[in-house]
């Protein structure tokens, strides 16, 4: 049988590869806007106009050149951080199923950005008892629902966190049961909101219904902070879990009496899979999928030690987000699909497509 | 006497409140093959792992050469003493070389690459395990044999001073329980001890040089494998379910003579079912 491949050099390859494969992608959509395409010398001026070396482009070229290398930035940090969080959270879970959604993480930004939603859309006054500053903070901050959307997921990854560790030690069992929980609960609350809305207000039902499908579109240079401080944080907790989580996948008691440290890598790879997921969810809306899918691409494609799956991920995740959406843009000439719709339709059937082509029993000892 | 691990008074309760250890003393020093034996129930991989500070100690205390083991972080622990599971709960997809090289973990810094002291320690627990000629195949290609030595050659990677093994040989055929004895008792030198626990009263009876006797938590026997594996020992704890006999073994250059205890599972209560009866039992 074919065994893992845990060398270093097979990685650095592939990391090389990938690298140059985003690099094409990311000047592709820089090319691409939905309304204007792009030369290779506006590009480079767009560039120097962004980074101050050269003159910006002509009037409204440079604001629409901006937006899209915001879209692209934000694509690749968003892809990159779902699909390392989802790996991390696979790890720390020994289950193949695992990814931001399983902890809440993605409900918690749900509800925090629709409740960011409903403040944009005016309810400030009526939810915090008529504090009208809270109206005008939304309509002056377009960051709010960002900051809504992350507050959430920091909630729940901190409740999950509070309520699954018991007694300093972190049952990985009960985590996975308090995040099925508060799933529901919060499923429970959007249903019901998102019921009153449609009712009572349909703008603010249709905006809510717009974001828990993702979007990449109009994203400011903030948001793109944002959401690659998320993707840093997990790039830089890598080196601290990789081999321990490839430890963890014989279990944990085999990990600790081999010296691992087990409650401290499981509280670090939570940690950081919930804030870069919680970043990317706060960012883009719910893009489904993306953490799930790209960690089993990496494995089929040979590269199952957490040391080469978790950096390739991270590339991996940005390739596939941004492969998907510069794909449309290309082959569609407008964005027909929200994200979370095409990484459903496309990566739905192509994961089938793999899993039911390399289906192998599963081995115990 | 130099004593590797004392555990004195030493008490696990499970959450549920069962008391899985009572007040258990123990010692194991180097050189010695400790064979922990006792019914299921008794204890005894719950004495292994609460001596591999795997499973917190509720009472009593645990030494390492004299000094407490409290606060031992893994990674200290682990290069000092090594726990060999019965099995794993998943098969890893890698080599043999790959696997056993997992045991240098607590030798190695976060970002430090395997040194040439690492490299050395793997061959060399690959070679005394005898797995020279399987290390580049994969692990979930050997036999159930061939993984229990990639398990004790991971332990021997870690250059532990004392092997605590659980069950070696379960679901192996004779040939190979006798193989992996055979590498246990290879094992224990000057330096290092191995304690394993085992349900075969007779593997014990071949290759302990001491015996502690488990039931219900507490320690009921410890001595030699003569003064353990008798009918007024072993009858209290595993019932009159068992025949007893002897093996006379010629030892040694000048050939002296060495009696064994056998020890039987048997369903007829006759004791003239075995033809031979030895130790104190069969008379």
């Amino acid at each position: 049988m074919s065994v893992a491949r845990t060398g270093t050099r097979a990685g650095v390859v592939a990391a090389l590869v990938m690298g140059v494969g985003l690099l094409g992608l990311v000047v592709l959509s820089c090319l691409k806007g939905t309304t204007m395409t792009f030369g290779t010398d506006q590009f480079l001026q767009g560039l120097g106009g962004i980074l101050g070396t050269d003159t910006p482009l002509e009037g409204h070229h440079q604001l629409i050149f901006e937006l899209v290398t915001c879209k692209t930035l934000v694509a690749c940090g968003v892809g990159a951080s779902l699909a390392c969080s989802g790996a991390l959270l696979q790890g720390v879970f020994r289950n193949g199923l695992a990814s931001p959604s399983i902890l809440g993480i993605t409900a918690g930004a749900g509800l925090g950005a629709t409740l960011g939603i409903m403040l944009v859309g005016g309810y400030g006054s009526n939810v915090a008892g008529g504090i009208d500053l809270l109206d005008q903070a939304a309509k002056h901050s377009p960051l709010l629902v960002t900051i809504t959307g992350f507050a959430g997921a920091c909630s729940v990854a901190l409740l999950v966190a509070a309520v699954g560790g018991v007694g300093g030690r972190v049952s990985v069992p009960t985590l996975l049961l308090v995040g099925i929980a508060i799933n529901a609960c919060i499923a429970g609350i959007l249903a019901a909101i998102q019921a009153w809305l449609v009712e009572h207000d349909w703008q603010t039902a249709e905006a809510v219904y717009h974001w828990s499908f993702g979007s990449l579109k109009d994203k400011s240079w903030t948001q793109v902070g944002i959401v690659w401080t998320g993707a840093a944080c997990a790039a830089l907790a890598l080196p601290f879990v990789a081999r321990e989580l490839d430890l963890f996948a014989a279990g944990e008691e085999n990990a600790e009496s081999l010296g691992v440290n087990t409650t401290r890598t499981k509280l670090l790879a939570l940690v950081t899979a919930s804030l870069a997921a919680a970043a990317a969810v706060a960012v883009a809306g719910q893009i489904a999928f993306v953490g799930l899918v790209v960690p089993h691409l990496v494995r089929l494609a040979g590269f199952r030690s957490y040391r080469t799956l978790l950096p390739l991920s991270l590339v991996g995740g940005a390739i596939f987000l941004l492969g998907a959406d510069v794909a449309q843009r290309y082959l569609m000439e407008r964005e027909l699909f929200k994200p979370g719709v095409l990484m459903s339709l496309v990566g739905g059937p192509f994961f089938l497509f793999l899993l039911v082509r390399s289906r192998s029993e599963v081995r115990t000892w | 006497m130099v004593v590797l691990i004392e555990s004195r008074g030493l008490g696990h309760i499970y959450s549920g409140g069962v008391e899985a250890l009572i007040d258990l003393d123990l010692s194991i020093a180097p050189g010695e093959v400790v064979c922990i034996l006792g019914p299921n129930g008794a204890g005894k991989s719950t004495l292994l792992k609460a001596l591999a500070g795997l499973l917190p100690i509720t009472a009593g205390e645990v030494t390492w050469r004299g000094e407490s083991m409290t606060g031992w972080v893994p990674r200290f622990r682990a290069r000092r003493l090594a726990f060999v599971p019965q099995s794993l709960i998943t098969l890893p997809e890698v080599t043999v070389r790959t696997f056993v090289a997992q045991g240098r973990y607590s030798h190695q810094g976060v970002f430090a690459r395997a040194t040439p002291e690492d490299r050395q320690a793997v061959d060399q627990a690959l070679s005394q395990a005898d797995l020279v000629d399987l290390a580049e195949r994969a692990l979930p290609d050997l036999s159930g044999g061939q993984r229990q030595r990639c398990l004790v050659a991971r332990a021997l990677a870690q250059q532990a001073d004392l092997l605590l093994i659980d069950e070696p040989t379960n679901a192996l055929d004779p040939e190979h329980q006798i193989a992996v004895f055979e590498l246990i008792e290879s094992l224990a030198h000057e330096e290092r001890a191995v304690a394993v626990v085992t349900h075969d009263l007779n593997l014990a009876s071949q290759f302990a040089s001491r015996i502690v006797l488990l039931d219900g938590g507490r320690k009921v026997a410890d001595g030699t494998v003569n003064e353990v594996l008798r009918r007024s020992v072993l009858e209290p704890v595993y019932g009159s379910g068992l025949r007893y006999s002897s093996w006379r073994v010629e030892e040694g250059a000048e050939g002296q003579a060495d009696e064994r205890p056998i020890v039987l599972p048997w369903r007829s209560p006759d004791p003239s079912a075995l033809p031979a009866s030895g130790g104190d039992g069969g008379a």
